[in-house]
């Protein structure tokens, strides 16, 4: 464990130092990985075209948040079934208007979550996200994942019947391709299930890691892989759906390794989460809770000294310090000339009330 | 020399307001009332935004299947009969959300600021205490 620490301290170290080249190089592979599983998947051209073109969105990320990725890669698969067929590109528009739009409704944190999770069920390791993000995010965050199973959704549909789709057929007109666009994402088991267990693992997974007992986010890793599993398999079954079982442990897998990482970054003696702890001894049982600093307002000692002239408050830090006077003392140091000497102290200690505004 | 307890006062307002993770420095400039009548506004225009591209979806959708390229009479007014009530319960249920989402964001942003004027007042108590007679601050000792 020591050496796990270190190796933290080490890491946080190098990240301090590196932190803009970092996150433009973490921002540039995100990106560049999303653009071109779209692509890979729903693009006719060349596959050094795929490359060039997934290349030149993921080089503006590198200067952009990383929310963008998410808008460019909605932007590309609207693009991309612009191409395919103008109906198809129109539903995709809809969709993906709807969809930023409820995102704003919200406007929760984490919004690359959504290119990440198509990213993810695009290569077939929707399992690899969910627990992860609940460790993370709060419970927003949910809504760009599910997002993101949507876009999924449509572009696995355009990939099935991308001839059926595709603008060279003339079985069907523009509108009757929008309704079978639409029929055949409605009628898409496979995201549904994972729809469902991205919701439920991260529930479990951020339910569990916000309860106040020691372990809890490697009881909430645990809680969130096995609850992932087990929707998994409930709902293939009850919606006929046929799920990638070397995918799925392969999801689980990485998942639990991204989910050990964030355990070991984020939550081992990082001084910023409430701690319980439980010990006894010969006569007592202790229940001891800790709450970090940061949290709590300071309390404020007010000392009231009584003079011949009336009373006069003084602040907190006006309470003598013994180390202070002892110091003092030793050094011979005596209240100077004129100084008012206190006849007598009173101490009240109280929570200090928070005012609204002040602080800009 | 650097003096130990300067840096860690100073590190810990600057720990405070490192916290700020969605604008809290902006919601703080607001008061409640403003802030949650600005968000409930704009999450209602989104809302209902939303809404109406789903709908042109449907519309599309039913488009393609009768294979006509208007709508009939009987379609508006089904849409008036269950598509106005759908829509309510549906702003309903996402501004509810929205309401306790804003109101929540604005608590937490409140703590911040809290925290982080805690922080600074008590530097600044640091700072008086121990600076000079001459006005000079007391940076090390």
């Amino acid at each position: 464990m020591t050496a796990l620490l270190e190796w933290k301290e080490k890491i946080a170290a190098f990240y301090g130092k590196y932190q803009k080249a970092i996150s433009a190089a973490v921002r540039f592979t995100l990106a560049f990985a999303v653009f071109l599983s779209i692509l890979l998947q729903i693009s006719t051209q060349e596959m050094w075209q795929q490359l060039i073109t997934a290349l030149v969105p993921a080089l503006f990320c590198l200067f952009l948040p990383y929310g963008t990725i998410s808008i460019f890669a909605v932007g590309e698969a609207v693009i991309l079934a612009w191409f395919l067929d103008a109906g198809v590109g129109i539903a995709m528009l809809l969709i993906a208007l709807a969809s930023v739009l409820l995102y704003f409704v919200f406007r929760p944190e984490y919004g690359c979550l959504a290119g990440v999770s198509v990213f993810l069920c695009l290569t077939g390791i929707p399992g690899a996200l969910p627990v992860a993000a609940g460790l993370l995010c709060g419970p927003t965050a949910l809504i760009p994942m599910v997002l993101g199973v949507l876009y999924y959704d449509c572009i696995s549909v355009i990939q099935t019947n991308f001839s059926a789709l595709s603008s060279f057929s003339t079985a069907m007109d523009e509108t009757e391709k929008i309704s079978y666009f639409l029929e055949r994402s409605a009628a898409n088991s496979r995201a549904m299930v994972v729809g469902i267990a991205y919701a439920a693992a991260f529930l479990t997974t951020w339910v569990i890691r916000r309860r106040p007992f020691s372990r809890s986010a490697g009881i909430a890793t645990a809680s969130g892989m096995i609850v992932y599993i087990l929707v998994v398999l409930a709902a293939s079954v009850f919606f006929s759906a046929s799920v990638s079982t070397a995918g799925m442990v392969a999801g689980c897998s990485i998942g639990t390794v991204a989910a050990v990482l964030i355990i070991l970054m984020n939550f081992t003696m990082d001084g910023s989460l409430t701690e319980t702890l439980e010990y006894e001894d010969e006569n007592y049982h202790y229940y001891v809770k800790a709450v970090p600093k940061l949290k709590v307002a300071r309390k404020s000692v007010q000392v009231r000294r009584f003079t011949d002239g009336g009373e006069e408050p003084l602040e907190a830090d006006d309470f003598p310090d013994p180390e202070k006077d002892e110091a003092a003392g030793d050094a011979g140091i005596s209240p100077a000339a004129g100084q008012e000497v206190p006849v007598q102290e009173q101490m009240t200690a109280g929570r200090e009330k928070g005012g609204n505004g002040g602080y800009h | 020399m650097i003096d130990q307890e300067k840096t860690e006062r100073m590190n810990h307002a600057a720990l405070c307001e490192a916290q700020a993770v969605h604008g809290e420095r902006a919601i703080c400039r607001l008061r409640r009332r403003d802030y949650m009548t600005i968000q409930m506004i704009l999450s209602w225009c989104a809302a209902t935004g939303a809404f109406l591209c789903l709908f042109a979806l449907y519309l599309l959708y039913v488009i393609g299947r009768s294979a006509t390229d208007t709508v009939s009479g009987a379609f508006i007014a089904r849409f008036v009969r269950i598509g106005i009530p759908v829509y309510l319960v549906y702003i309903a249920a996402a501004l509810f959300i929205c309401h306790a989402l804003f109101a929540q964001r604005y608590r937490q942003a409140k703590a911040w600021q809290r925290r982080c004027r805690q922080a600074l007042e008590d530097l600044n108590t640091w700072y008086a205490d121990n600076s000079s007679p001459e006005g000079k601050e007391g940076g090390s000792r």
